[in-house]
């Protein structure tokens, strides 16, 4: 049987391994943008589950390092999001 | 750029989408492989943070080291997001205007009404308790910035941009932290708190940086509509999600 760390241990390395198939397999940007989050989710998962490895005590420096990581990838996305609009509405105007 | 899944792919592509699932099944598992057998790794820096609790101000361990321990992560954190902000927004003077609200449906206006001021208190109450429980500025910023999105998906808005009020609501989280910092320093050293009054300024903090975190949020997802009104698109986020005409025509 898995224990609860490992088994969060094994979710964030197949979402990790998802996202970075998908990351490579698709040609869409939005998708890309999608499969990098799903990325990045598998390592903060890791993270986390780095952070119970002793029974009752929990290592609060993984906790607040995936805080902060879990806002600047927000703000990635979002930012990644808006070049995405912005080169549709460049090449749609090149087209033209 | 903007080319979708190829359905009737060429024999060739088939081999190579099956090299690269292949080789990132072998990844993965050689991740698992490594990364599996969870080592106990000893736990030097929270038995520091343990001892060192009752300087911090504050109860909860992520708080106090989110906002204590380790601040110059968080001050940096907040300087990406108003890098992020300053990004997305518009080169000229850019103005969001929705002529007729994207939510037309009067049951989830009247929700909205209900919902708006319920989930205000709830980020005042995750910005207090985070000094004793999980939360705080992050939870709470996310939380104000939901609650703008919900007024202005279901009202008629207009957005500027360049006005002073949103200038000052973006930059307010970072001008406050380095204040702090620089104003409350102990012997010389950057962002070091006196300890008795370590809770109040931790919360002043947290209630600059949660409005700077929402205002944040709503510029960037404003910018993104307002994208989409240049290129004639009736609504916010749709037209995206579809591949450009040009590569249908095809």
């Amino acid at each position: 049987m898995m224990s609860q760390v490992e088994l969060y241990t094994f979710c964030a390395v197949i979402l990790l391994g998802m996202g970075m198939t998908g990351l490579i397999l698709n040609q869409h940007i939005i998708r890309k943008i999608i499969a990098l989050n799903i990325m990045g989710i598998g390592i903060f998962m890791l993270l986390i589950s780095t952070a119970g490895v002793h029974s009752g005590a929990i290592d609060p420096v993984p906790h607040a390092m995936v805080l902060t990581g879990i806002v600047v990838a927000v703000a990635g996305s979002a930012l990644a999001l808006n070049l995405a609009a912005r080169l549709k509405d460049m090449t749609e105007q090149a087209d033209d | 750029m903007f080319k979708t899944d190829d359905v009737s792919a060429k024999p060739a592509h088939v081999f190579y989408k099956a090299l690269i699932m292949v080789s990132m099944l072998a990844v993965t598992l050689s991740l698992l492989w490594v990364v599996l057998p969870a080592e106990v790794h000893s736990n030097a820096v929270a038995q520091k943070i343990t001892q060192n609790m009752a300087q911090s101000g504050v109860l909860n361990p992520v708080t106090a080291v989110l906002l204590n321990f380790r601040s110059y992560d968080t001050l940096l954190e907040i300087v990406v997001l108003l890098v992020v902000a300053i990004a997305c927004m518009p080169m000229h003077r850019g103005t969001v205007h929705t002529h007729e609200p994207v939510i037309t449906s009067s049951s989830v206006h009247s929700l909205v009404a209900l919902l708006v001021p319920l989930i205000t208190l709830v980020a005042g109450y995750m910005l207090w308790v985070g000094a004793f429980a999980p939360g705080g500025a992050f939870q709470a910023g996310a939380l104000l910035a939901s609650c703008g999105l919900l007024i202005i998906l279901s009202r008629k808005f207009t957005f500027e941009f360049h006005t002073l009020t949103a200038r000052i609501c973006l930059v307010m989280g970072l001008t406050i932290f380095v204040g702090v910092g620089i104003m409350s320093q102990q012997s010389g050293l950057f962002l070091q708190y006196p300890v008795e009054s370590a809770a109040g300024l931790i919360l002043f903090i947290e209630s600059a940086a949660t409005l700077s975190i929402a205002a944040t949020l709503l510029v960037c997802y404003l910018a993104l509509a307002q994208a989409n009104v240049r290129s004639n698109a009736p609504s916010a986020i749709q037209p995206m999600m579809q591949p450009a005409k040009v590569e249908q025509e095809k």
